[in-house]
């Protein structure tokens, strides 16, 4: 009888051993928890079947962090740091006359700052399937190529202000600030979508002098692919939109992140007589941009009136519109680029158009910038966040130079 | 690995309303799913009022939910002029709308319609150029997700939907290729989602094992006793195995031709009192001799949780006949699958004294499980013994291993006592 208890409970135990054993290495028995997760991969798989809007097609996880709608986990207060660090970021290490050895430099020091984790999580090689990679939509819709900034040191966040700041220069940087602030005023509506700390930086090919590379820098309302050592000279795509239109930071400013986008929009459209309006105005509807994310080199045929049409003082309007995006770069590269954009030639095959209304305050409210290279888009739409408002969403693109023409057929 | 009835819920949920979830984000889109029935294609339109009005021409949003009444010819007319199929040699396809409905319930609103599609005669049906632009004809920002939700001869189902391609701006059409399916495509798959919705399904598992954990010994009176032989073993398993698929074979043929309702939160409940109900017989006998018949009346409950998940499949006798019964096989395999790799192993310690300790924590393990599962089912909210029983599910195969360890530990030392023993005699 006693035997028999002593052999019950080694045999109990002797069970028990084999179940937590069990439990703690099922990691690596995909044969248990095959079963389990089936259910899961369904779903799951069934909803990878179905992407987002904006998804761009194909696109998604080339070379870089697979999990799509995964955020990483945040370190650093984005918001704060960025309303802190002014306008006046140390560049002194990377000083050069040539601002894109001084960006190179830049991106290379930065590097420097990161993790060897991080350093690998921002590289990669610059092809289209990567570069396509961006959006419009928050990032638990849509990943974006690179490193969080919410997961950098406050010392490599510095270190790409330094870097953000040369590249896309005074007023550029300080739209992508106020875009950025933005999304910490949606936090308080929605944390798991929106923060300042969802914007990402990444290296399509490795920063240098001489070879071609693109620094893309991304997040839910904010897209720009500045390549350097292309084809063409570039800035696009880029993708601008706010919401809300208008708010108070942290830091207790009051920020209207496109305000002068929609004013030199407005003035523009707003500045032409009934007529030209009637030529001016598109037979369609919108309710976003047209060639937005994932839909590259998509230009419909030309339509609209043309700039060289227009009395002197109307076109000087287009031309401060052209520039209220293009102006957003540095001066080197935005300058090479409005010379192009500007010239009697270009202006005299630009069109502009409209759809919906002109007020450019209520959905559905379009204007459209339409040249031989130049593209601009800028639509109202119902808020997401804020639905008794609207927000805005832009797009520039260069026919000739979007990626800096690198993958132009 | 979860319960089956929340996994089934789920996913079919998610299923029927995956391109509109998937889409909801920022920009309402409209989503067409496509079921490839015998002679004819029906196609669900989805369509976002908000957007839909400004294709349309006439404000829908003021009072939708009189939107059919007022202009439900215009509408039929308006989408029946944007959606045309055109065979391979250049024919149109006959469009007809044989319902509208909406969905007020959730913003952004939408108009639900019901298209028949038919190839004219000769052409082929899994075959066609889709040219579709509702909405996008005037609102050409506007995205419209193509998916095919059924398609039996290619193994579609509702619950694995797959996306053909998204119309927006000048794509407005869409080269349809379905061929190349059969027959036998379609019956192994729902072979395939037989056999993985019972291994999912931790609750059905739990109720047949713990029902034929006491199927190898006696009853008396009040009581388990002995091992019963293997001649009755045997016989109680099949008894016991034949009697629940019976049950659940009736009810999920009735649930899946709409005669019975199909799964709902007090069926679930009545699984896991089912579970329940085993777990105390194995402690003590409380229907002794009559397991088949348990196991039958409980194979009616559980099988109306099957038969949610093949409602949507199959509109044809035929195809609905060919449904169910490869769901079925799937099923049976599964569950025989399971009984074949416990039961040799419940039988070998089924003789030793040590089979009451097995029975006995076999029984509790079930006993709070299922408690766990009914209160969870009742109020309709998790609960941490539930989730961890959630959780551990997966782990179950393990529990299986155990078991054959012991029992054949056991049967060795059995094996070295009576050498022992047979040594000084």
């Amino acid at each position: 009888m006693k035997k028999n208890i002593t052999f019950t409970l080694t045999c109990m135990t002797l069970v028990l051993g084999l179940v937590l054993g069990a439990c703690s290495n099922n990691s690596n028995s995909s044969d248990t928890a095959a079963t389990a997760s089936s259910s899961d991969m369904q779903t799951g798989g069934a909803q990878g079947g179905t992407p987002p809007d904006g998804t761009p097609p194909g696109g998604g996880n080339g070379g870089g962090p697979g999990g799509g709608a995964d955020i990483p986990e945040s370190v650093t207060d984005v918001a704060a740091i960025i309303e802190e660090v002014d306008a006046t970021a140390d560049t002194s290490a990377c000083s050069s006359d040539d601002t894109t050895v001084q960006i190179a430099c830049l991106a290379n020091a930065f590097k420097e700052t990161l993790t060897d984790e991080q350093a690998e999580e921002v590289q990669y090689e610059l092809t289209e399937e990567n570069a396509e990679v961006w959006s419009n939509l928050p990032v638990n819709a849509v990943e974006r190529n690179g490193v969080m900034l919410g997961s950098l040191s406050e010392d490599s966040l510095k270190a790409f202000f330094a870097l953000a700041q040369t590249a896309l220069g005074e007023s550029g940087y300080e739209t992508f600030k106020e875009v950025v602030l933005a999304d910490n005023n949606l936090n308080s509506v929605n944390s798991g979508m929106w923060s300042s700390d969802y914007y990402f930086v990444a290296f399509l090919g490795e920063p240098s002098d001489t070879s071609a590379w693109i620094l893309q820098i991304g997040g839910h309302h904010y897209a720009s692919n500045l390549s350097y050592n292309t084809q063409v000279t570039s800035a696009t795509p880029t993708f601008t939109g706010t919401e809300p239109l208008t708010y108070t930071s942290d830091g207790g400013v009051t920020y209207a992140p496109l305000q002068g986008r929609r004013d030199a929009m407005y003035g523009m459209i707003n500045s032409l007589t009934d007529t030209q309006l009637e030529e001016a105005q598109l037979s369609k509807s919108f309710d976003d941009v047209l060639v937005g994310p994932g839909e590259d080199g998509a230009f419909p045929t030309s339509e609209g009136i043309t700039v060289s049409e227009l009395t002197d003082e109307q076109q000087e309007l287009v031309k401060a519109a052209i520039e209220a995006w293009v102006k957003d770069t540095n001066d080197e590269v935005s300058e090479e680029l409005l010379s192009s954009y500007l010239s009697a030639e270009a202006l005299s095959q630009t069109k502009i158009s409209w759809s919906g209304s002109t007020s450019l305050d209520e959905h559905g409210s379009y204007v459209r910038i339409d040249g031989p290279r130049v593209w601009i888009e800028f639509i109202c739409q119902t808020g997401v966040a804020y639905q008794d408002q609207i927000h805005y969403h832009t797009v520039w693109r260069d026919k000739e130079a979007d990626y800096g023409g690198s993958f132009s057929s | 690995m979860r319960k089956l009835i929340g996994v089934f819920a789920v996913m079919l949920l998610l299923c029927l309303n995956l391109v509109q979830t998937a889409s909801a984000h920022e920009m309402p889109s409209s989503a067409v799913s496509l079921d490839f029935e015998e002679n004819r294609v029906t196609a669900e339109l989805v369509l976002p009022i908000d957007r839909l009005e400004i294709a349309f021409g006439q404000t829908l949003t003021d009072s939708p939910s009189e939107v059919i009444a007022t202009y439900g010819d215009e509408l039929e007319a308006y989408i029946i002029e944007h959606v045309n199929p055109v065979s391979p040699d250049g024919e149109d396809w006959s469009v007809s709308v044989t319902d509208m409905s909406l969905q007020l319930d959730e913003q952004p609103y939408d108009l639900i319609v019901q298209l028949e599609m038919e190839p004219p005669s000769g052409a082929p049906l899994d075959q066609f150029t889709f040219n579709y632009d509702v909405i996008i004809n005037q609102l050409i920002t506007h995205k419209a997700l193509i998916s095919v939700t059924s398609d039996w001869n290619n193994g579609v189902t509702t619950s694995d939907p797959v996306l053909l391609g998204t119309l927006r701006a000048d794509v407005t059409s869409i080269e349809v290729d379905r061929s190349g399916g059969s027959w036998w495509h379609g019956f192994t798959n729902l072979v395939q989602l037989g056999i993985s919705h019972i291994a999912e399904g931790t609750d059905h598992l739990m109720f047949l094992l713990v029902l034929l954990l006491p199927a190898p010994i006696l009853a008396r009176g009040k009581r388990w006793t002995k091992f019963g032989g293997v001649r009755h073993s045997i016989a109680q398993l099949l008894k016991v195995a034949t009697a629940f698929t019976v049950g659940h074979s009736l009810t999920l043929i009735a649930g899946a031709l709409g005669w019975i309702p199909g799964s709902s939160q007090w069926v679930e409940t009545l699984i896991a009192v089912s579970i329940l109900v085993s777990a105390i017989h194995a402690i003590r006998p409380i229907f002794p001799g009559r397991e088949a018949l348990v196991a039958f009346g409980f194979g009616l409950i559980h099988g109306m949780a099957f038969a949610s998940l093949i409602e949507e499949i199959g509109l044809s006798p035929w195809r609905m006949a060919s449904s169910l019964l490869g769901f079925n096989v799937g099923i049976e395999l599964m569950q025989l699958t399971v009984i074949a790799a416990t039961m040799p192993w419940l039988l070998l310690l089924s003789v030793t004294r040590l089979y009451r300790f097995i029975r006995l924590a076999g029984a509790g393990i079930a006993i709070v499980a299922s408690v766990a599962w009914i209160v969870e089912r009742v109020t309709q909210a998790s609960n941490p013994v539930a989730s961890a029983v959630n959780a551990s599910a997966p782990y179950a195969g393990w529990l299986i291993v155990a078991i054959a360890v012991i029992a054949i530990t056991v049967a060795l030392w059995r094996k070295l006592i009576l050498v022992h023993k047979s040594k000084p005699a």
